[in-house]
């Protein structure tokens, strides 16, 4: 397939090639913004993303279609395709409603916000395809206000912040990930401390003072003092505690408040 | 280079990176779906281990920096890595097919494994994290390719063959 003799040529070009797409990535990226060289693979991409998308939902009908049929059938075999065909509809309701939902609640919680700030509805388009980065794609970029640092939270509590804006999309690097350190409050005993994301479903929170009242089961939300996120936002719950006699200071296990793997909207504060 | 053999070459090309485009889109639109202990398959990677196993060196290592074109835009924080890790593994996937006899399954099953341990590392001495991620994302992405590979490698043997008696 290849020219003979010129082999260790074409691999040189594709390294070079490689080194100037990432350093022309990484420099965007310190900007915020995307490389335009990636363009042309976004483009390329889009139609058959958007091919797998419709095929997966189409998946995912006919099998709670299938699933609804078999589980009636049992019951009564005549009305077995009305049947089906309500539980299906019922299945995009009871979806809707969830969804309107969520959206009541995230609107509730904009009408209490005191700073008044401008908010983001967005939806998650996609979850990073990379298990070393936990980070997800929203679908909402530069025209619509956001820009680096933005924060993105749900009415559970906080999801992480922007690191990547395009012109209609951005990417949100989430508090699980190692990358995250967050500011840290808990406010039944007052204790500061900073979260560090584990890469996994749980973070780790360093208390700051060894001396701490902190118990299984306390409610963590980012600190007042933090200067990246709003004070009083949830971020999860104390699971453990480490007292090492050795360390100066004391660590606990948190469960995030945000189920990272099923959220479908975001809210995006510019 | 003959005239028809050209045109079987570039259809065959054509062919494979149209896999490689079809798996990068799988791969970005449904990770959470795909995956398995935290860890999705990495498709476009399955694709230039086979290519390379099949088609040789040079071919693995164009496939493999297609697929990480096609994923390093929506891996923002890791672009070199990623290019890295598919285009050093696409190229050495090539390596068996020069001292072994690749029509035996058990090279593309061998290769896949050793190629989904192989491109984690890489990863992990580009992009140092923690450990446990590296050896969970090794084992995982291992048995992943070890299962995908040889499918690949048996598709791509299938339509080379297709092309040829085509011709």
């Amino acid at each position: 397939m290849w020219p003979r003799g010129r082999k260790g040529w074409l691999l040189i070009l594709l390294i070079v090639l490689a080194v100037a797409l990432t350093a022309a990535q990484t420099r965007a990226l310190n900007r915020g913004r995307p490389s335009p060289l990636e363009a042309p693979a976004i483009l390329l991409l889009k139609p058959f993303q958007n091919c797998v998308t419709a095929v997966s939902r189409a998946w995912d009908s006919a099998i709670g279609g299938t699933d609804s049929r078999l589980s009636l059938a049992a019951e009564n075999r005549q009305l077995r395709e009305q049947v089906s065909l309500l539980t299906v509809k019922n299945a995009h309701l009871s979806h809707i409603a969830a969804e309107n939902a969520r959206l009541r609640a995230m609107l509730s919680m904009k009408q209490h916000d005191p700073s008044g700030a401008r908010w983001i509805v967005a939806d998650v388009l996609e979850r990073h395809p990379s298990h070393w980065f936990d980070m997800l794609t929203l679908d909402c970029g530069r025209s619509a206000g956001v820009r680096q640092h933005s924060i993105v939270l749900t009415t559970r509590g906080l999801v992480g912040k922007v690191v990547v804006v395009r012109s209609d999309t951005c990417d949100a690097l989430l508090i699980t990930d190692p990358a995250s350190d967050t500011g840290a409050f808990v406010p039944r005993t007052r204790d500061v401390g900073y979260v560090e994301g584990t890469g996994h479903q749980e973070m780790t929170l360093h208390f700051f003072d060894r001396d701490h009242g902190v118990r299984v089961g306390d409610s963590v939300v980012s600190s007042p003092f933090s200067a990246t996120y709003p004070s009083g936002i949830s971020i999860g719950k104390v699971t453990a505690i480490t007292k090492d006699a050795g360390a100066s200071v004391s660590q606990a296990s948190i469960q995030p408040s945000v189920q990272f793997n099923d959220l479908g909207e975001a809210i995006v504060i510019p | 280079m003959s005239s028809p053999d050209f045109r079987r070459s570039l259809r065959y090309s054509g062919l494979l990176m149209g896999l490689v485009v079809i798996a990068a889109a799988i791969q970005t639109r449904l990770p959470s779906g795909l995956e398995w202990r935290g860890v999705a398959p990495d498709l476009a990677l399955a694709i230039a281990i086979a290519a390379g196993l099949h088609d040789g060196s040079m071919t693995g290592a164009a496939m493999g920096f297609l697929g990480a074109y096609l994923i390093a835009p929506q891996a923002s924080l890791s672009p070199g890595s990623i290019y890295f890790s598919h285009i050093l593994v696409g190229y050495l996937s090539g390596f068996p097919r020069a001292r072994l006899y690749t029509e035996n399954p058990l090279v593309p099953v061998a290769a896949g494994l050793a190629a989904g341990v192989l491109s984690e590392t890489f990863f992990y001495l580009l992009t140092p994290r923690s450990p446990l991620l590296w050896i969970q994302g090794a084992a995982v992405q291992g048995l992943y390719l070890m299962a995908l590979t040889p499918v690949i490698h048996a598709l791509l043997h299938s339509l080379g063959r297709m092309m040829e008696s085509g011709a």
